[in-house]
């Protein structure tokens, strides 16, 4: 994320999703928005938008694409999301300290509102709180039904979520288990 | 949002694509409830209406606050960042929001998924201001409130429904746990969900002493989370 209008910085984070792109994300910003845009012009969502979010499935890829951002010293602030402690393991293997962690102390007040935590579970994926209980509910209905394979009804339910922070792969295993 | 009637062919198939349930049937028509509605445009973008019967008019203060707080693709006017319009963490290697020895709050109310009145938020917001600690002025809320001394909104926005809104501040390390115990209190009051994160800053070799606290008092936090790793340059502290 870039703060600012920062020109250079800009330019830095359109280059550093040029490195994440090429290390093959599961889904990214721009993903579900902008789907037939070619890489070129997505750099330039990036710029506008000043932030930019991508997911991996594998911690492996995720290592590579940020050794590569490191080695690059594009400048611009880099947030990873996961378990601490593999957060952790792989700081050490870059060579870099944590710098600042947000640590989430769950929810609080009226949580007799909210519906059971397997549907929370999938739904919260999406920071913005854009995909509904009430579709992951009745995605669920089409996938007991033999409707919808697991990973279609994930597809559907990452469509909402505009930043493309949402793991359709972690999400299809949900609803699995949910079956 | 609005729900054009003539090219609505009644399918119902939106329906569950609304976060807040708002999109309802009433007298065999599929309409919107405006009080409900967050402006969060997941109808029109979804395209799941195959008629584009979905459609978002002008909207006018202070209906424009929903759109702002609920719709990540409109950025806010204060801040310039789309989504909740704050940078939070994700900045801190560079803004050196939050330093050595401070501790970051968030609360974020209506989230995961309930949204909230503007007036929840003031609630919140007043009661920041009774143990006279600053908002973080970063952000959208901190704009809204028009009496810096009591907190307060003004009258006419706080009947508005937005899909979340985050309260920010921070206090000196020393402080944190006398501030959990208050938003216990606070929080438990509200008609909504908030959820709650801290935000600590590492000491020079990476150790990070309000995850020590944490642990040490036992107050249970989630086991993921965001991490600055630290590559934005200029670093605000070394």
């Amino acid at each position: 994320m870039v703060e600012g209008n920062d020109r250079e910085k800009l330019e830095n984070l359109a280059e550093l999703f040029r490195i994440v792109l090429k290390h093959r994300p599961i889904n990214y910003t721009g993903k579900t928005l902008y789907p037939d845009l070619p890489a070129e012009q997505l750099s330039q969502v990036y710029k506008r938008l000043k932030i930019g979010m991508a997911v991996f499935d594998r911690r492996e890829a995720l290592l590579e694409a940020l050794q590569e951002i490191k080695d690059k010293e594009l400048g611009v602030s880099v947030v990873v999301s996961g378990l601490f402690s593999h957060i952790r393991q792989d700081c050490q293997k870059l060579g870099l300290f944590r710098h600042t962690v947000n640590y989430s102390l769950g929810v609080w007040g009226k949580k007799e509102k909210l519906p059971h935590p397997k549907i929370t579970g999938i739904t919260t994926m999406c920071g913005h709180g854009l995909v509904s209980f009430n579709l992951v509910q009745s995605l669920l209905k089409e996938v007991r039904e033999g409707k919808k394979t697991p990973a279609e009804a994930s597809e559907t339910l990452a469509q909402p979520c505009v930043c493309g922070v949402f793991n359709t792969h972690r999400a299809a295993d949900l609803l699995r288990a949910l079956i | 949002m609005k729900i054009d009637s003539v090219k609505c062919q009644k399918c119902a198939e939106c329906l569950p694509y609304c976060p807040v349930g708002a999109i309802v049937v009433r007298n065999k028509k599929i309409t919107i409830d405006q009080d409900e509605c967050v402006e969060c445009g997941v109808c029109l973008r979804s395209g799941v209406c195959r008629e584009g019967a979905f459609g978002r008019e002008e909207l006018r203060w202070p209906r424009i606050l929903r759109a702002e707080f609920s719709d990540p693709t409109i950025p806010h006017k204060k801040t310039d960042i789309a989504g909740r319009g704050t940078a939070e963490m994700k900045t801190n290697d560079i803004s050196g929001r939050f330093k050595r020895g401070e501790v970051g709050v968030a609360v974020e109310l209506g989230r995961p998924g309930i949204g909230t009145r503007l007036s929840e938020v003031e609630k919140v917001t007043r009661e920041v201001a009774r143990l006279e600690i600053p908002l973080e002025e970063a952000n959208p809320v901190s704009a809204l409130v028009q009496d810096r001394e009591k907190g307060t909104f003004p009258p006419e926005i706080l009947a508005e429904k937005v899909l979340s809104a985050i309260v920010e501040f921070k206090v000196t390390f020393e402080r944190t746990e006398e501030i959990l115990g208050w938003l216990r209190q606070v929080t438990e009051k509200l008609d909504t969900v908030a959820s709650v994160s801290l935000i600590g800053r590492s000491e020079p070799q990476g150790l990070i002493p309000l995850e020590e606290l944490l642990v040490q008092k036992r107050i249970t936090f989630y086991p993921n989370g965001k991490v600055n790793i630290g590559l934005g340059r200029p670093l605000a502290e070394p």
